[in-house]
């Protein structure tokens, strides 16, 4: 096809993709979605198949992966430069912008940190299939607070007496992933790929239903909250309770750790079947799949779409639900003549009894972020690539959505590199790279969607991350063959 | 070229000239980690809701004051004194003797009559009876007491000594004791002890001033035919000791006895030290008595006087109408039974009000008692009758306080532990607002003053300023109670400086000013429903500086 219609189809693609665009506020690491190279690509798309005919991940190194975002405030609400102190200081410093910090702050803010890596990955073809097998550690935290906090910690209740407090929220888990996968080459015009995990829960906390806020005046504070916070911790085996099934404070207070906690004394008690029930989170079990959809159309052009992580998991092992409901105001301390009365137990006693966290032990479930790719690309030539990548991450019933586009060469068979350029809410300024290096056997990669951008502009970056990784790969041509032939993804 | 070719050095390139172009300044450029929190709060610290009747029972550690029906408050201050049944009505011992053939001749036994005859000599006297005082009783119940019958016999005869009485009664039986002299040697000697207990003994009162009692002495002499000789005879002495009576009927006499003498009601309620004036409306003395005797009583306040804090005294004076103080007795039909009665001394009958214009401390006052006013009638007394005199000094909490001025110092000590991460150089900038409700007749007012000792007492610096009226008078009708209360917030700003003044103080020196409604120009009535509320709160700035190790 000539080059300029080429050009038309994926301008109007992207064009497309801005019009369609909504609030991005996450990113994740989608330069190396068309980078060459990259056998793990398929972990976006279950449908892609690499160029080699099989691969196998260093353990732990293949891939690593962090991340860490923001959908509000950047680096340089936190650490602005000051022009006339010549240097960077924190916005809590007495000549910061304490302002501009909450200016960038929104109703609710979200800080979200993920790790991960493969104990083992690994990848073969046969015939028009290509399987692969992962076995993951996955952890996941999020944190979400609401600009009120901040304005209550930063400046306290003068400017503002009633703070919405109810986005207050914590999100952690830890678990392990089995992920077998396949994908099935159609005719070279269609690519098709799923991907099971099943999943192993090692630990959670997770906030539900959490409704809270602080009214405030000289004369009384008052407190309302309705939140439930679950939990599922390995060997946590007694938290004390009262005969009512609330949470004993003064107990918990003086408790001693081994007396909450049932850690085995030794590795031996490891070694059992509890031990490595627990351990393997066997008993907080889940499942999640990944569906993928390449096409090719016509000659250099392709069109892909998948969803990955549309799962669950169901924590039943050392299974802790903490409730609370309070209404409780504060007049200040009680003032009588009575000497035997103290102003202070007894307002440590109201709080207590109107805060009181009722205690259960009941299963819950957690579902994994979800996320939906849609991308095109059109291969200038066999050694260039341009990409366009949509995707949207859904979690708690929210979309955050994330833009890139990519160019991606490969000179030579060894070396492949990516930049891309990223739109996330209303971050702009993000520029990533992706590094793939392939010496015989061995392949080595390194991608950021952030790193060049937070290293030109890092006042403006709200998030970074990065993908590491090491595999030894066999049977992979020399070049990326024709499209229409093999899919461009090696 | 190829364009691929040149598309990818084009990439390759850009790439170098960004790295090597790059803005790493803010890896190279300095950073200060320095966090100054800067933030203000308000919220409130305290409050409380006190009522009349709280402080009253946190202060009033003696119980003086109380409340009538409608809640009003009063303090009562009173002494109590009893006069007993034994304090007006005693039986003294009685010695009743009586002889035989006491003569100064001798007398043959040829006079007896024959030998072995029996010869009857009877005597029937009425005997004085004994009093106490003045009284005229006319039977007496005894629930305690001996009769002794002494016999001494020193004829040579035997005999039957009979002694009876209509008028004595043991267990409704008549008096009648016979007793065997079986001695005829002459040395007849006993002495018989009769428990009187139960007994009952009638009184002739027939002859004016004096009683008697009528006792039968009967002697049957049997015959030996000795001469009686003029040194020998026959005594008997019929005693009644320690009597205790039980009930006493007739006149009981007429007691005046000064029962209380100078005694004073101190009012500790009163007293303090403090600068003003407390003027009472409507002081009062109260005579209250409580009688179980058959006795009418007067009981007449004297030496009235009323005392000063500043050790003055004034006497005061009561109508005659009003003092003595007739005190009304059960009458026949209520024996065992008691009448109470009370007068009370105020401004209409009395010139009281005197106490009632300066700085009362107390009253003196002497109490005496008279009983039978009117003359002798007939009384009744029993063992448990009394009667029970209570003086009570009453100040009504009707009153006015002008310039009262309270002062006290404390210890004080503020962020005295030098090891808190937080200290009073961490605050900018505090403001302290005092909401109060206040229903009482009290305005009041309240100055801190922040005392270094260590500078000769010298005062740092004081708490409110020109406005310290914290609590204002609730609104007061027309009779002095309170209808409304009165809402007032005070805000006291402090400074950095007076913050400083504040801890470097170590004591605090407290003067609360009190007056009543409009200035205590009125007289206002207390309840025990009255209170004050209030609510502290603040409104504080704050700063906190964190700094990196080795900055």
């Amino acid at each position: 096809m000539p080059i300029r219609p080429l050009v038309k189809y994926t301008l109007a693609t992207l064009l497309v993709a801005l019009i369609s665009w909504h609030e991005a506020t996450a990113q994740y690491a989608n330069t190396y979605y068309y980078m060459f190279g990259i056998p793990q690509a398929n972990q976006l798309n279950p449908a892609f198949q690499p160029g080699c005919n099989g691969y196998l991940g260093m353990p732990f190194f293949s891939p690593i992966r962090f991340q860490v975002e923001s959908n509000s405030i950047t680096y340089g609400d936190i650490i602005q430069w000051n022009s006339s102190l010549n240097k960077y200081v924190t916005f809590m410093y007495s000549q910061g912008n304490k302002q501009k910090f909450m200016d960038a702050l929104k109703p609710s803010n979200r800080i979200r940190f993920e790790a991960a890596t493969s104990i083992l990955s690994t990848g073969w073809r046969k015939n028009e299939w290509f399987f692969t097998l992962d076995i993951n550690e996955r952890f996941v935290e999020g944190t979400t607070f609401p600009r009120d906090l901040a304005e209550f910690l930063i400046y306290g209740n003068l400017r503002q007496s009633n703070f919405n407090l109810s986005d207050l929220s914590q999100n952690v888990s830890y678990f392990h992933q089995f992920a077998i996968g396949a994908s099935y080459n159609l005719d070279d015009e269609m690519q098709f790929g799923i991907r099971a995990k099943l999943l192993f829960g090692g630990s959670n906390i997770v906030t539900k239903n959490s409704l809270m806020s602080l009214k405030t005046s000289i004369e009384e504070w008052n407190v309302q909250s309705d939140f439930m916070v679950n939990v599922s911790i390995p060997y946590l085996e007694e938290v004390p309770v009262d005969e009512d099934g609330y949470l004993d404070m003064d107990s918990l207070a003086n408790a001693a750790l081994d007396a909450l906690f049932g850690f085995p004394g030794e590795i031996a008690d490891l070694m059992t079947p509890s031990g490595f029930s627990t351990l393997g989170g066997i008993k907080n079990p889940g499942f999640a799949v990944d569906l993928g959809f390449n096409y090719f159309p016509v000659e250099k052009l392709s069109f892909s779409a998948s969803i990955v992580d549309l799962g669950f998991i169901r924590w039943r092992n050392y299974v802790w639900n903490f409730h609370q409901k309070a209404d409780y105001s504060f007049e200040g301390l009680e003032f009588k003549l009575d000497e035997d009365f103290s102003a202070g137990d007894a307002v440590l006693d109201s709080i207590k009894e109107q805060m009181r966290i009722k205690v259960t032990k009941e299963p819950y479930t957690t579902m994994l972020a979800g996320k939906i790719y849609l991308g095109a690309a059109y291969n200038l030539t066999e050694k260039v690539r341009f990409g366009a990548v949509f995707r949207t991450r859904i979690y708690n019933y929210q979309f955050y959505n994330q833009f890139t586009v990519s160019a991606n060469v490969q000179p030579i068979s060894m070396f492949s590199a990516s930049l891309s350029y990223s739109i996330y809410g209303n971050s702009y300024t993000n520029l990533g790279i992706g590094l793939s290096l392939r010496a015989g056997p061995f392949n080595l990669f390194f991608i950021s969607d952030q790193a060049p951008s937070a290293y030109f502009w890092p006042e403006d970056f709200t998030a970074l991350n990065f993908r590491f990784g090491m595999n030894i790969v066999w049977g992979c041509a020399a070049m990326p063959k024709a499209m229409k032939d093999r899919p461009l993804i090696d | 070229m190829s364009l691929q070719r040149f598309l990818s050095s084009i990439f390759i390139l850009s790439v170098i000239l960004a790295a090597i172009s790059c803005n790493n300044d803010w890896l190279t450029s300095d950073y200060d980690a320095t966090v100054q929190w800067e933030g203000a709060y308000e919220g409130p610290i305290i409050f409380g809701n006190l009522s009349l009747k709280d402080l009253l029972e946190e202060f009033d550690t003696t119980g003086y004051v109380s409340e009538d029906s409608t809640g009003f408050l009063y303090a009562a201050y009173s002494k109590d004194t009893i006069l007993r049944a034994s304090d007006l009505v005693k039986i003294p011992d009685q010695q009743f003797f009586q002889v035989f053939f006491r003569s100064d001749t001798n007398i043959p036994g040829s006079f007896l009559g024959m030998l072995g005859d029996t010869i009857p000599f009877v005597q029937d006297k009425g005997f004085q009876f004994e009093h106490f005082r003045d009284e005229r009783l006319d039977s007496i119940y005894v629930k305690d007491g001996e009769m002794r019958i002494w016999v001494r016999s020193t004829i040579k005869h035997e005999g039957i000594l009979t002694i009876s009485s209509d008028y004595v009664f043991f267990g409704g039986q008549k008096y009648h004791k016979v007793i065997m002299i079986s001695d005829p040697s002459g040395n007849y000697d006993t002495t018989v002890s009769i428990p009187m207990a139960g007994s009952t003994i009638l009184l002739d009162n027939s002859v004016p001033d004096s009683s008697s009692l009528e006792i039968q002495f009967e002697f049957d002499l049997i015959n030996s035919g000795a001469d009686i000789l003029s040194s020998e005879e026959v005594q008997i002495i019929n005693s009644f000791h320690e009597l205790e009576y039980a009930a006493a009927y007739g006149y009981a006499g007429a007691l005046d006895s000064v029962l209380i003498d100078k005694a004073e009601l101190e009012f500790d309620l009163l007293q303090g030290n403090f600068e003003g004036t407390i003027k009472l409306a409507n002081p009062q003395i109260i005579v209250r008595t409580d009688n179980s005797m058959g006795v009418p009583f007067a009981v007449e306040l004297n030496d009235l006087e009323a005392r000063f804090q500043d050790g003055s005294s004034t006497a005061l004076t009561i109508d005659p109408s009003a003092n003595p103080i007739s005190i009304a007795a059960p009458d026949f039909t209520q024996v065992g039974q008691s009448v109470k009665d009370s007068t009370r001394i105020d401004t209409t009958n009395s010139n009281i009000h005197l106490a009632a214009t300066t700085d009362l401390r107390g009253f003196q006052y002497s109490v005496r008692v008279i009983a039978n006013p009117e003359g002798q009638q007939d009384n009744f007394i029993l063992d448990v009758s009394e009667l029970n005199v209570n003086v009570e000094g009453l100040v009504p909490l009707h009153l006015r306080i002008q310039d009262v001025v309270l002062t006290d110092t404390f210890d004080f000590d503020l962020f005295s532990d030098e090891d808190t991460v937080f200290g009073p150089d961490n605050i900018d900038n505090m403001l302290i607002r005092m909401e109060t409700d206040n229903f009482m007749p009290l305005d009041l007012g309240i100055q801190i003053y922040f005392i270094d000792t260590s500078r000769s007492w010298q005062p740092l610096d004081s708490l409110f300023g020109e406005d310290k009226n914290v609590f204002l008078s609730g609104v007061v009708n027309s009779s002095g109670r309170v209808i409304l209360a009165t809402n007032k917030v005070t805000e006291v700003e402090m400074s950095r400086e007076q913050i400083k003044n504040v801890v470097d103080a170590n004591k605090l020196l407290m003067k609360a000013y009190i007056e009543t409604t409009d200035n205590g120009s009125r007289d206002v009535k207390f309840y025990s429903d009255y209170s004050l509320n209030f609510k502290l709160g603040t409104r504080i700035e704050l700063h906190y500086t964190i700094e990196p190790e080795g900055h």
